[in-house]
């Protein structure tokens, strides 16, 4: 069985809550869009948030001797 | 290093690769790819959907080597041109996306769903989609995407 909307036809298409068809969707839906993790300038900063899942500061420390600076 | 060899959306390429790199490593980094997703690296998500001869597969599962000599098709090369394939199309106008992330495993994976069967019930989209996970869209426009572009390859 299709799928059908209990919203009338018009209100699906300019009532509250209408369908918005973003510029942006055309993009996405190619694979043109970009995510950060596409991004890789030569001199960039990253940062890690390192977290125990135990109370314990052993990966604090472990942290520390990697070379990861305290913030 | 390994010689692969494949064709990627009707194009051939040939690259030495490290014996262990993932196919969608290999995608992305290698050929510039990015429209392949990875979100988990590990089966999970379905953002990494690709066609390898035609069948869907996560891409994160395979090594290159091992799609050595197959034809893939990614989400870059469905659409015909300045045309959507009607899986896409059926997508910008149901609202089936939001962040976009999942987006290119989703359609890849709604593609060979009903490219098997055109008369796809709400459930049966919901059971063959199991694979591709969205943290955004609540599955509901998803569904009905797949369900127009059924509609719209049936006739
Ligand atoms: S990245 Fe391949 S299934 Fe998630
Ligand atoms: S649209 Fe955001 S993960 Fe699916």
């Amino acid at each position: 069985m299709r799928w059908i909307s209990k919203m009338s036809e018009s209100a699906i298409k300019y009532g509250i809550g209408a369908l918005d068809r973003r510029i942006e969707n055309r993009k996405v839906l190619i694979g043109e869009c970009r995510h950060t993790d596409e991004v890789n300038r030569k001199v960039q900063l990253l940062a890690y948030s390192l977290h125990p899942n135990v109370a314990h500061n052993g990966t604090a420390k472990a942290a520390l001797k990697i070379g990861v600076k305290e913030i | 290093m390994t010689a692969v060899k494949i064709t990627v959306n009707g194009q051939a390429f040939e690259h030495n690769v490290p014996d262990n790199t993932l196919l969608v490593s290999f995608i992305r980094e290698t050929l510039g790819l990015t429209g392949t997703h990875v979100g988990c690296d590990t089966s999970q998500c379905g953002a990494c959907v690709v066609h390898i001869d035609g069948r869907s597969v996560k891409a994160c599962t395979m090594l290159a080597a091992q799609a050595d000599g197959s034809e893939i098709t990614t989400i870059e090369g469905i659409a015909n041109g300045d045309e959507l394939h009607p899986m896409q199309k059926a997508f910008h106008e149901n609202h089936g996306l939001q962040c976009g992330y999942c987006t290119p495993g989703m359609v890849m994976s709604a593609i060979e769903l009903v490219g098997e069967n055109k008369k796809l019930t709400e459930k049966q989209i919901r059971e063959g989609l199991e694979g591709n996970i969205c943290r955004c869209t609540g599955y509901h426009n998803i569904v009905k995407s797949v369900q127009a572009a059924a509609h719209e390859m049936d006739i």
